[in-house]
């Protein structure tokens, strides 16, 4: 199987909220403190699916990312889990866009690739939390799409998937090759062995510039988008909490019984 | 493009009615298409579903497009992708909605890549720029930390709204409107999808979205057998046990009853969080909840600044403590 | 100069850094140190399979031909974690004793075992007079026909409890030197005349008084060459003390990112406790001890993973780094206040993990000799 999964460096999601602030010059959030650079957690999973049925079924994983200042210890990181190759699209030109741009350069750069049975990407990206980028390569690849996936299996040609619903799941078949978008009900990702890591420092990252891949130069990065940010804000939060207090813990339980059975809240 | 005028909602139903979303899109899509004095329509998609017209009107639409065929009867994007395309050429809405559902978060982006536009997804306000006429969308990023308010210039302007974040207007059976009926047109080679089985989690007792009471646990909780005592309190309750997604994803509680910005929306008038850290991910989730209970052994978790009340100790005394508390209370 | 480490040695540590937050909070720490074994089965098992026990040992150990600087990523790591378990006494102390000192029969024999996770070791070094001097051996082997009889008390074994095998320390002869004559046996524990009890220590690391009466060993079992057991071992304690450095350099950084944490949020007299200059103060001198024992340990693995003489270095790291890890939490305890002093707390782990780290292997008083040696005092 040829896999093709793609993933986003963003700051850190898990670091307290304290360690930002917006710039409205750009409309994004950016860091005051030094906040650690990782794969979106959702594009983790999308590589955990694909590592899943590499185990299964054999095959090659290739990581596409793309962005600027890419950190190599963060995007190498599926290397040392089991991924094959990783390509970097890494240009000023490719960033700042929005999910139609950055999805039309990632599609060209898929088809650099050539020749893949299965396409990866997670639900939707930490920081944008947009949630189309996945879907936006299926369309313009014409290729069937399952989104929100919890478990992948490849069979025969054709994969099929358990798909998160609002009551449970739902079991699709598609024909491959296919664009999967992945969510974190698939499970917990592994963690890379020490020879894993180490092997990673074989395989050096492709670099693809937009010229490599035969992009339009108006429809990519911040020229392409067809969405525009207006504001970029956070809401005021000024809840008062009334802390209820006992000489213990229980004691403390049963005066907040107490206190919710009192303003009527239970 | 300069003549595409009215907002159309992609509306579901369950069972020959409207669900709650579809109410909330007609409510919300009324006063869009009042602020731009221009139509609301209703786009139906599915089979045997012709009959929800009335209803549709009745929450707000003035039109209501029928596109009604076998092959529509289960969600498959091919096919879904391909009616609206062709539904929107046909009716030229300034504004296309769904909701932020199953088909919603799978149909929008889709459907708006092949309509050369664009698409923003979970929307929580939506508003006219009266100078502009354009559709202001606010939604949560960066994990719900904070808002974004976005704007397009193609056509039409696609988005899907959260559960919850617009309100249903009261259901008006006079009104009167226009139904259209447009056929599918499909070519059954093209819907690549095959659903092969619908699995629907077992519930028991209250459905989490409608109870009135949630309990919830964090990953402070360590393990299942501590969602047991969870559930427990939440029958002392009357309510519904909710999670956060560590639990989740360690497999403590099932995936169904994860809340956050990814999961289930809840908006309970009691919502008690049990060793939940308060991270902005799950907050996405309950913050529309009336009144928050806190219990974390963290004085600095930011749970307690979304709190009404909060006891700052171990759960695994606190809990039974309360329980029992509640109990003697209740028996009075 | 980078003094950094390489993108590979940055993955393994970050993954480490997520594997213990999930695999080792602190509830399970603060367990292991009542518990009798003070190891986890599931986590030893788990850093097996991530090839984290055998990762200094050559491939055709079963190893994962790491070298010293990939060991210290994974050791910072350790200590913020807290981790409980013989990784110190089996890898490095036993383990380590035997890839450089051990025959191809011994090596083949037991480092796979202890990369796989299926055998404990441990070696017995210190005795009642608690000195790292060689005059302080004084448990006894003495020959009869093919084997040894060992007889004598062992003071402060780690993770003897649960070990498999204890590498003993023995005196075979009485040489001009103190240093001379002095032999490492490897002794089955189960061996009759073994009696182990399991010391309570401040940490909560498992440490024991092993009596050796008149245990019988064979001479096969001899690591190394019979009575030149000192200056090998003491060329192994030289690579064990870096990773033990590196240990305590993870858990004094964490010490300190704990306390600057809790003043950037406690208010206290209508402010944040950390806009005071006094915090200030405190937290800064933290961050240029931590910096020391860091850049110390990294030039002693440097050194000595490019093969250059580092005696110097390593005594400086182990010296500073002991003393400099104690004043960290000691000033985390002082920064956390009321809730530092529970046991609640994860503060009092550093600061007890603090002080077993100055002592193990030599304290600092032990290293400035070593130092002052250095410059021919």
């Amino acid at each position: 199987m040829n896999m093709i999964v793609c993933i986003k460096q963003v700051l850190d999601p898990e670091a307290p909220l304290s360690s930002f602030k917006i710039d409205p010059a750009t409309n994004t959030m950016v860091p005051v403190t030094a906040v650690p650079f990782v794969i979106s957690p959702f594009d983790e999973q999308a590589v955990e699916a694909a590592l899943r049925i590499k185990d299964a079924k054999g095959g090659k994983i290739t990581i596409i990312s793309l962005g600027v200042n890419l950190l190599r210890d963060v995007v190498k990181k599926p290397l040392s889990l089991g991924a094959d190759e990783l390509i970097l699209l890494e240009d000023p030109a490719f960033i700042g866009g929005d999910s139609w741009s950055t999805a039309y350069a990632l599609a060209a750069a898929i088809k650099k690739v050539g020749q893949f049975d299965l396409i990866f990407c997670g639900r939707q990206a930490a920081d944008s939390d947009s949630g189309q980028v996945g879907a936006c390569i299926a369309e313009i690849l014409g290729l069937p799409q399952v989104t929100v996936a919890k478990k992948v299996e490849a069979v025969d040609g054709k994969v099929k998937v358990d798909k998160v619903t609002t009551d449970g799941y739902e079991v699709v078949e598609v024909p491959t090759p296919a664009l999967i978008t992945v969510s974190n009900e698939l499970g917990e990702v592994r963690f890379a062995t020490f020879k894993g890591t180490m092997a990673s420092k074989k395989k050096e990252p492709i670099i693809w510039k937009p010229a490599d891949i035969g992009v339009d130069p108006a429809k990519i990065g911040a020229a392409g988008r067809r969405t525009k940010t207006r504001k970029l804000f956070q809401p005021v939060r000024d809840s008062k909490c009334e802390i209820i207090k006992g000489e213990n813990d229980e004691d403390a339980a049963a005066n907040l019984a107490k206190k919710l059975v009192e303003v009527k809240l239970i | 493009m300069a003549d595409n005028k009215g907002v159309m909602i992609l509306i579901e139903t369950i069972d020959g009615k409207l669900t709650n979303i579809a109410q909330e899109l007609l409510g919300a899509g009324r006063k869009l298409a009042n602020d731009l004095t221009e139509e609301l329509s209703a786009l139906v998609v599915g089979s045997g579903v012709a009959n929800i017209a009335g209803e549709a009107i009745a929450f707000g639409a003035d039109k209501v497009y029928i596109v009604d065929a076998p092959l529509l009867k289960d969600y498959r994007t091919d096919a879904y992708v391909s009616v609206v395309d062709k539904v929107v050429k046909q009716a030229n809405p300034r504004i296309l909605l769904m909701g932020q559902t199953t088909i919603g978060r799978d149909l929008a982006p889709r459907a708006a890549c092949r309509m050369a536009t664009g698409a923003i997804l979970d929307c929580i306000v939506l508003e006219i720029e009266a100078s502009t006429k354009q559709l202001l969308m606010t939604k949560p990023v960066y994990g719900g930390n904070a808002r974004a308010i976005y704007t397009m210039e193609t056509l039409p302007q696609v988005a899907t709204v959260r559960a919850k974040a617009m309100t249903a207007l009261a259901p008006d059976s006079s009104r009167k409107g226009q139904v259209v009926v447009i056929d599918a047109g499909l070519d059954p080679a093209a819907v690549k999808t095959n659903v092969l089985q619908k699995v629907v989690a077992e519930t028991t007792g209250i459905k989490l979205e409608d109870a009135s009471v949630v309990v919830a646990g964090g990953r402070g909780i360590g393990g299942p057998e501590g969602f047991k005592q969870l559930e427990e309190l939440a029958k002392v309750l009357k309510g519904a046990v909710g999670a956060t997604r560590p639990p989740c994803d360690a497999g403590w509680a099932p995936d169904t009853i994860q809340i956050g910005l990814t999961g289930k929306i809840v908006s309970p008038y009691v919502y008690i969080a049990v060793a939940v850290s308060g991270a902005s991910q799950h907050m996405a989730g309950c913050s529309g909840s009336k009144n928050i209970i806190a219990i974390n052994r963290d004085a600095e978790a930011a749970i307690f600044k979304e709190a009404r009340f909060g006891v700052v100790g171990d759960w695994k005394k606190i809990i039974p403590a309360f329980e029992a508390k509640v109990k003697e209370l209740q028996s009075k | 100069m980078d003094f950094d480490y390489n993108d590979e040695q940055k993955m393994l540590k970050q993954g480490a850094r997520e594997f213990f937050e999930k695999e080792c909070p602190k509830s399970l720490v603060k367990q292991m140190m009542e518990d009798e074994k003070g190891n986890p089965p599931e986590l030893w098992k788990k850093m097996a399979q991530l090839g984290w026990l055998g990762l200094i040992y050559p491939e055709k150990y079963g190893g994962g031909d790491g070298n010293i600087i990939d060991l210290i990523a994974l050791e910072e790591e350790m200590g913020r974690a807290c981790l409980p378990g013989p990784f110190f006494s089996t890898v490095l102390l036993g383990g380590l004793f035997i890839l450089h000192n051990g025959s191809e029969e011994q090596k083949k024999e037991i480092l796979p075992k202890i990369a796989s996770g299926q055998l404990i070791l441990t070696l017995a070094l210190t005795e009642p007079s608690d000195s790292y001097e060689a005059s302080a051996i004084s448990v006894g082997a003495k020959a009869e026909k093919d084997d040894y009889i060992i007889d004598g008390t062992k003071l402060f074994v780690p993770d003897a409890q649960i070990a498999d095998y204890i590498i003993c320390i023995a005196r075979t002869k009485k040489g001009t030197k103190p240093e001379d004559g002095i032999t490492a046996f490897l002794v089955d524990r189960k061996s009759p005349g073994i009696t182990v009890t399991l010391l309570k220590t401040l940490a909560g690391d498992k440490l024991c008084e092993v009596i050796f009466n008149k245990v019988k060993v064979s001479k096969k079992n001899i690591i190394g060459k019979p009575d030149q057991a000192w200056g090998p071992l003491q060329e192994t304690l030289q690579q064990v003390k870096i990773a033990q450095c590196a240990e305590m350099v993870g858990g004094a950084q964490r010490a300190l990112e704990l306390a600057a944490d809790h003043a950037k949020k406690r208010i206290q007299f209508d402010r944040p406790i950390g806009s005071f200059p006094v915090i200030h103060h405190l937290i800064a001198n933290a961050m240029m001890d931590v910096d020391a024992c860091k850049f110390l340990t990294y030039e002693a693995a440097w050194k000595y993973s490019e093969g250059l003489p580092c005696a110097k270095e390593i005594a400086m790291a182990k010296a500073w780094t002991g003393e400099a890890y104690q004043r960290t939490a000691a000033m985390g305890h002082q920064v956390l206040g009321g809730i530092g002093y529970t046991m609640d707390g994860d503060m009092h782990l550093y600061f007890r993990r603090a002080k077993s780290g100055e002592l193990t292997l030599g304290d600092g008083k032990f290293h400035r000799e070593v130092l002052a040696k250095e410059l021919g005092m």
